[in-house]
């Protein structure tokens, strides 16, 4: 498999594969599961965030993957693949580790200038994501996450395999949620010692990214290779992954959207939303009917503070939703 | 022309009656608006009812005051509010102001125990039939903002008064029509399906946000892609996202989305304003008029309570922060220290008609949550068990078990109905959470009562 298949190359420095419009139609089907490989190292560096000149973070870096701000990896592949997560720890002093809540554990950790190899099988499509364990809360913290997905062999346009019609869509975005307090970052890059629970983040993040770059190539330029880009009567599917280590109530203006699955099981009840919440640890998986709402429509978390950068609105995690 | 008939851009004129509704606890609600009445006792009572409780009638008494409202959304602001009333009032959800309707008639108690309610032979008993808020609507309703610079205080059951800004109603009150309570702001309601037509008049930039009911782009109420409040030519007439300055006034128009439990809020720096106090709920009724259902063919329900929940942090409050009228660094981490129902704290809860919830035995209560705050909030109700039957506006896909507690992240809204117990009260708790969902930040403690 050709991962690049599945992304589109980067327009320029703030453009990530996920907020780009057209996503599915550059997914082809595969008839059989296949072995897929990632080379992935874990990076220490100094990323700049609006309001302070830059923090220290770490990142689960695919050289392959196109540079999308904080995130700078992202795993896709078929449902039945064999999947091989060659990890190398480039960081000073922390050991990590590679999870996949749902998929995959371990507890092998990989010491500073290791690497290690972790295999296992994509064995249910949905979405995922996978993160360092081996620190707690702290990987999360300082930006240790990306997005796994697994898609139907049966139909790369639906949300799990021998998919009800309601729940299979037109186009595909996948959008991972992380946040950060640069007060651990900041003790991280002194050397001090942390203190989880007092972790509450001045900093917030779509794909890596803070508005306006999630919307802006340039002031008052909207780049529709960033915003959720959908057509009439499309169904447009959402996939809401949690990368941090608070709740995305993710609100959506001008509709609502069905929420299909949680944690890849299907939602019996509370299924209509035009708020929905994503937990710690959580994948939503929601497909919007984009019916005849033409417009430019926010879609942000509802605990406001995230829709900040260091205190500033409108920052944070903000996106938009473009129907034409 | 009636109202139902008058389309935007025609002048609609609207009487708000102000009612004052007393009850047999003399607690006494303001009531805007609705049509909807307090009715008689007519409906049959379970047997060891008439043993517990005398017959407490509700009283209903007569209109002591009537605000007329004009609105007009082509003339100037000084035109909106001086023109004389030539038409009907508004009040067509329910009965006709007056009219009593004994509610056991069209939506009888559910008998607790084993018996069920008489086939006629029955004594009328009492019952406490659904209980109206002061609300706006059904098809129009004007707001303005309460924002003043030095700002208006609310006092806080610790006796601290905290700066709130706040919508209210024109000439009237917050959340029930209340002049103490400065949020949340006055429940909007309208009619599935029906035009309706929202004025802001604002002196400050502000916008409202109609939070769930899938507005078009123009009315979506956000500045950069709808524009500010300050609005003075037809709205068709302005770019989206065109600022055209501040102060004045902004009509939001729309059809009233299906049946259920939306919210408004401020969407200019909307972590500040919001937080500040600039939310209320909206209420769409069926279009069948069934004041007692949730939507149309839907459960229905004897009495009705909104909750409200939201907290304050004193600190946004403090420091000169909301002079400056933006956020910032003073806004980069939310604490907050006053935990909420419907902008009452500690032990103001517990006296607060609108939230602690009183009726008969047996009788179905709804209870429509809805999180105005940041902090995802966990529902209990004293170990009742309760029907979660819709979330923002929709009904559920499939019927849910009951539950004994309930979480409602900020932005969602939840419909959940129970039965009264035979006797006796409960603290209800509600308990905020960190946003992380792990910790109890403070607690909101209410009561439900059976009389």
């Amino acid at each position: 498999m050709d991962r690049r298949d599945f992304l589109k190359a980067g327009l320029g420095g703030f453009t990530s594969y996920f907020l780009t419009a057209g996503l599915s139609l550059s997914i082809p089907n595969r008839a059989e599961a296949a072995i897929v490989e990632y080379n992935i190292s874990a990076e220490e560096s100094l990323k700049p965030v609006q309001g302070l000149t830059e923090i220290l973070t770490w990142q689960y870096v695919d050289a392959l993957a196109p540079t999308l701000g904080n995130l700078q990896s992202h795993i896709t592949v078929f449902e039945g693949d064999t999947v091989i997560v060659n990890l190398t720890n480039n960081l000073p002093t922390h050991s990590i580790d590679f999870n996949v809540p749902g998929l995959f554990s371990s507890t092998l950790a990989v010491a500073p200038g290791q690497t290690q190899t972790y295999e296992f099988i994509a064995t249910q499509a949905g979405s995922y994501g996978f993160y360092d364990t081996a620190n707690a809360g702290l990987g999360r913290a300082m930006g240790l996450a990306g997005p796994l997905v697994v898609l139907p062999l049966d139909n790369a346009n639906a949300l799990y395999t021998a998919a009800l019609p309601e729940h299979q869509f037109d186009r595909q975005y996948v959008l991972m949620f992380q946040e950060m307090d640069s007060r651990i970052n900041n003790a991280i890059a002194a050397g001090l010692p942390v203190d989880m629970n007092s972790f509450q983040p001045d900093f917030f993040f779509v794909n890596g990214l803070m508005y306006p770059d999630t919307v802006y190539s340039a002031p008052d330029v909207i780049d529709d290779n960033k915003v959720i880009l959908m057509a009439a009567n499309e169904n447009v599917a959402l996939r809401f992954i949690n990368g941090g280590l608070i709740y995305y109530p993710m609100h959506f203006h001008g509709y609502h959207t069905n929420v299909v699955l949680r944690n890849r099981s299907l939602e019996q009840f509370v299924v209509e939303k035009d708020t929905v919440l994503v937990k710690v640890d959580e994948c939503v998986d929601t497909i919007l009917p984009v019916g005849s709402q033409l417009g430019l429509y926010p879609l942000h978390t509802h605990y406001v503070p995230g829709v900040t950068t260091n205190g500033s609105y409108a920052g944070g995690g903000l996106l938009m939703m473009k129907a034409v | 022309m009636s109202i139902k008939s008058n389309r935007f851009f025609q002048k609609t004129v609207s009487k708000i009656f102000v009612k004052k509704i007393e009850t047999d606890l003399n607690k006494r609600i303001f009531l805007l608006g609705l049509g909807t009445m307090l009715g008689g006792c007519s409906a049959p009572q379970p047997p060891q009812k008439e043993e517990k409780k005398p017959v407490k009638p509700v009283k209903y008494l007569p209109p002591n005051e009537e605000i007329e409202i004009t609105t007009d959304g082509q003339q100037s602001i000084d035109c909106a509010m001086c023109s004389p009333g030539v038409n009907p009032p508004i009040g067509g959800i329910g009965a006709p102001p007056g009219q009593t309707t004994p509610p056991g008639g069209i939506n009888p108690p559910v008998s607790p125990g084993t018996d069920t309610p008489g086939s006629g032979a029955q004594p009328a008993l009492p019952t406490l039939s659904i209980q109206t808020f002061s609300t706006l609507g059904p098809s129009s309703a004007v707001i303005q903002t309460s924002d003043m610079m030095g700002g208006l205080t609310q006092t806080m059951s610790n006796g601290a008064p905290l700066l709130v800004w706040g919508f209210t109603a024109l000439n009237g009150g917050a959340f029930n029509g209340d002049t103490t309570r400065l949020c949340p702001g006055p429940v909007i309601e309208m009619i599935e399906g029906q035009p309706m037509m929202v004025e802001l008049l604002s002196s400050h930039p502000h916008t409202i946000h109609l939070h769930g009911l899938d507005v078009n782009q123009a009315n979506d109420g956000v500045p950069s892609t709808s524009g500010y409040v300050a609005r003075v030519t037809l709205p068709a007439l302005t770019p989206p996202g065109v600022n055209l300055g501040i102060g004045g006034m902004f009509t939001y128009e729309f059809t009233a989305p299906q049946a259920g439990t939306y919210l408004y809020h401020c969407h200019v720096d909307t972590v500040l304003h919001m937080e500040m106090g600039m939310s209320g709920t909206i209420i769409v009724r069926p279009p069948d008029s069934s004041r007692n259902r949730l939507y149309t063919n839907g459960p229905s329900f004897d009495r009705e309570y909104i909750w409200q929940l939201h907290t304050f942090d004193s600190s946004w409050r403090s420091g000169g922060m909301p002079m400056s009228y933006v956020s910032g660094p003073s806004t980069t981490r939310y604490s907050p220290d006053y935990f909420m129902i419907n902008g009452r704290d500690g032990t103001d809860i517990l006296v607060d008609a609108t939230s602690a919830i009183e009726a008969y035995a047996g009788q179905r209560v709804l209870i429509r949550l809805v999180n105005l705050g940041y902090m995802p909030a966990m529902v209990g109700l004293g170990g009742i068990p309760f029907e979660v039957v819709a979330s923002d506006g929709r009904p559920l896909k499939t019927a849910m078990p009951p539950v004994n507690e309930w979480l409602i992240a900020p932005g969602e809204r939840y419909d959940v109905l129970f039965t009264m117990p035979l006797a006796g009260q409960v603290s209800t708790s509600v308990n905020y959470l960190d946003i992380s969902g792990q910790n109890i930040l403070g607690s909101a403690i209410s009561t439900i009562t059976t009389l």
